[in-house]
């Protein structure tokens, strides 16, 4: 790449909108979770919030009976926040739900974790929604864990629950025994190489800045692939992109896929078509890849929903770096008022337009 | 019928011998990840695994077919319909996938019209049951009236045994003449079973069938049907399809899903007409030609599923269109729990007093 666009950037495009200009230090810090008070506080908070009418709704998790699966829950009113919950098991990423809020007259509170808070952050530079209409309820996040990892651990046994201790979980299964395994034997692949646990915009944060793990897996499985012959790369990929099934829940839960239609879902012209043949995949996997690059704020949702295992997280992680290397802009959905390097123009830029 | 003993090098050995004359499709392991895919070579072959993901539905019914071929150069367009060829082996299939594929065959070979495709695929396909190695707790089979040990459907079934030999039980003609056939290639590692390994694979049938009581005393069919009858328009629907991200894994992993969209694609003169998977979960499924949709959001298509899946197909057909392989409840990214349907469906059932023995 030319020296010309590396100095490009960033370039000042046109003025951010005054609403995303907000403070982004949140005023209110709660306590963590593991702390006794937790959950209590948490639900005060979000019951207050309604109560008091600061927000109409609030998009967070509740309990089910299945402890290791809790599932999104939309709050309308204090009285329902009874069983509002925030766990080691709240994996799902519910920023993408503020889509469906677009037009809501009223304000919405997120519970979010790091990478959450990312996906909501980069939702609003993508003007998608306002950051005046978003309540952002942080959490600093230790971690999550993985159900599918537990119940493995767990054997033949069926985990009744699991209690997570800062460095090891104690699995309790419905017979009753009770097993300790290491925090990181359980949790999530991603989290395992989590560099940014903390919601980079809040309004309130429950816990102390969280450190991360700082794991170089990903990125040494990059340059691997980036020492790899462009045959040996094909062949890696399409041995991924055979599996894909085309659920598209990858497109549905990226935050960075905010397009009110999709280019896979237009019928005239038909652009992917139902036939699953080699073309087809690479054409959906590789245009999502490259349209996301620069917005994709890495939570790896993707890659946890992908229910073939498609290392989805390669193909963004890589692209991801090419874009901080060319255009040295932060990592997307960690500072408002960003606009990403590849959505924007100016007419002082260093490349001519012809 | 016979019961044989084979060890895991003998059936090693007889999948190295299918491989030449047939497609072999077993559970195999992809980047960490267990699905039912073709095999070339037995060592991919992964009989211990988990329920493989992705399921058995795809060897009689793939995610994408030609149905004709047609040649549009000349004066009058050639159409030739393209029938599937060669011999299909499916090793490994859970008793779920063999309940799915009893559901299949109702929709595509019962009635007027007979698939043909499917037809073709089903009578060119062994299949080789396992009697599951272990339930998990999204498995819900009892709720359906059979077990994780039940080979019903199948040619074969496998039983592993504690030793780490395989039980080997003809339930077919099909089956038998299979096992024939290998005997006269003369494996090495498979013998009669004795009456030691006929009831250790008794013992480990029982064993898997009490790990799948816990999931019978949670989960009930009982008033389900009768439940939904009076709740299609019930808030619940809303309710739940609020959370929904209306993707396609809970119709993609399903065993018994079983829709397609008929497409065609032309490049010069030659053109094809080819089948696809398609899902109750998407926008496109019901558009029709100038942009109305009967359910235009995702409250009709989730409802839709479940209805398929727990009512619809009953009213027709007298089962479940649900076999309780617990793939949906596993992999929906937002934890919707078809069980927890069945539950509110029961609930309301009783609520209103209907009688569900009538």
């Amino acid at each position: 790449m030319s020296e010309a666009i590396k100095t490009a950037a960033p370039v000042e495009g046109e003025p951010m909108p005054a609403e995303l200009k907000t403070a982004e230090i949140p005023t209110r810090r709660g306590p963590a979770p593991g702390d006794p008070e937790f959950l209590g506080a948490l639900r005060d908070c979000c019951r207050s919030l309604l109560a008091e009418g600061h927000v109409q709704r609030i998009i967070a998790y509740r309990e089910t009976p299945d402890s290791l699966r809790p599932e999104v829950a939309f709050f309308a009113s204090p009285e329902e926040t009874g069983d509002l919950v925030w766990d080691l098991f709240c994996n799902t990423n519910i920023c993408k739900y503020l889509l469906d809020y677009r037009t809501f007259e009223g304000r919405i509170g997120v519970v979010v974790k790091g990478c959450d808070a990312r996906g909501v952050v980069q939702l609003i530079n993508d003007m998608q929604i306002p950051r005046d209409k978003v309540e952002i309820i942080g959490i600093c996040c230790p971690g999550q864990i993985d159900p599918a990892k537990v119940e493995s651990a767990a054997g033949e046994a069926w985990v009744s629950r699991v209690v997570a201790g800062p460095d090891s979980v104690e699995i309790v299964t419905e017979e009753g025994t009770e097993m300790r395994v290491p925090l990181e034997s359980v949790l999530t692949d991603r989290c395992l190489s989590c560099r940014k646990p903390n919601p980079p915009v809040a309004d309130v944060v429950f816990g102390e800045d969280q450190k991360g793990r700082i794991s170089d897996e990903v990125f040494e499985q990059i340059a691997e692939l980036e020492r790899m012959s462009s045959a040996e790369r094909d062949a890696f990929w399409n041995r991924h992109f055979e599996r894909c099934i085309r659920c598209f829940a990858c497109r549905n839960v990226c935050p960075a896929c905010s397009c009110t239609k999709c280019v896979f879902d237009q019928q005239e012209p038909d652009w992917l078509a139902g036939e699953r043949n080699q073309a087809n995949q690479h054409f959906f996997q590789i245009t999502r890849a490259v349209h996301v690059s620069g917005r994709c704020t890495g939570c790896e949702e993707c890659d946890r929903v992908c229910p073939v295992g498609i290392p989805l997280r390669l193909m963004n992680k890589k692209l991801w770096k090419d874009v901080k290397d060319l255009f040295d802009s932060p990592l997307p959905g960690t500072k408002l008022g960003v606009r990403s390097p590849l959505v924007m123009w100016d007419p002082k830029d260093a490349d001519s337009f012809e | 019928m016979a019961e044989k003993l084979v060890t895991s090098e003998g059936l090693f050995t007889m999948v190295e011998k299918l491989l030449g004359r047939a497609q072999v499709t077993a559970p195999r392991e992809e980047n960490g990840i267990a699905v039912f895919g073709p095999v070339n070579s037995a060592g991919q072959v992964e009989l211990d695994g988990p329920l493989p993901v992705i399921p058995e539905k795809s060897v009689v019914f793939p995610q994408s077919e030609t149905l004709l071929r047609m040649d549009l150069g000349g004066e009058v367009p050639k159409v030739e319909a393209v029938e599937p060829e060669g011999e299909q082996v499916i090793l490994g299939v859970r008793p779920c996938g063999l309940q799915a594929f009893a559901r299949l065959d109702r929709v595509f070979l019962e009635g007027a019209f007979v698939d043909p495709q499917y037809r073709r695929r089903r009578d060119h396909t062994l299949i080789i049951a396992l009697t599951c190695p272990t339930v998990k707790r999204s498995c819900f089979c009892r709720a359906f009236g059979y077990g994780p040990s039940d080979g019903s459907g199948a040619d074969l079934q496998l039983t592993r045994l504690p030793g780490g030999s395989f039980h080997l039980e003809t339930l077919t003609e099909r089956g038998g003449e299979f096992v024939a056939e290998m005997e006269k290639e003369g494996i090495a590692g498979l013998t009669d079973a004795g009456a030691e390994a006929g009831s250790a694979a008794r013992a480990e049938k029982a064993r898997v069938e009490r790990l799948a009581e816990r999931s019978a005393a949670a989960v009930s069919t009982e008033g389900v049907v009768e439940g939904l009858d009076g709740m299609y328009d019930d808030p619940y629907w809303a309710q739940l399809a609020e959370r929904c991200i209306s993707c396609g894994i809970c119709t993609y992993l399903c065993p018994t899903c079983h829709c397609f969209d008929i497409c065609e694609k032309a490049r010069g003169p030659e053109a094809e007409r080819y089948r696809c998977w398609d899902t109750c979960l998407f926008s496109n499924y019901t558009l029709m030609a100038g942009g109305a949709n009967p359910r235009p959001t995702v409250r009709e298509r989730l409802r839709n599923r479940l209805y398929h899946k727990l009512n619809f197909f009953n009213h027709r057909y007298g089962e479940f269109l649900c076999v309780g392989c617990g793939r949906c409840v596993e992999h929906c990214p937002t934890n919707i729990d078809i069980r927890k349907v069945m539950a509110k469906a029961a609930a309301r059932s009783r609520a209103q007093g209907v009688s569900v023995n009538g």
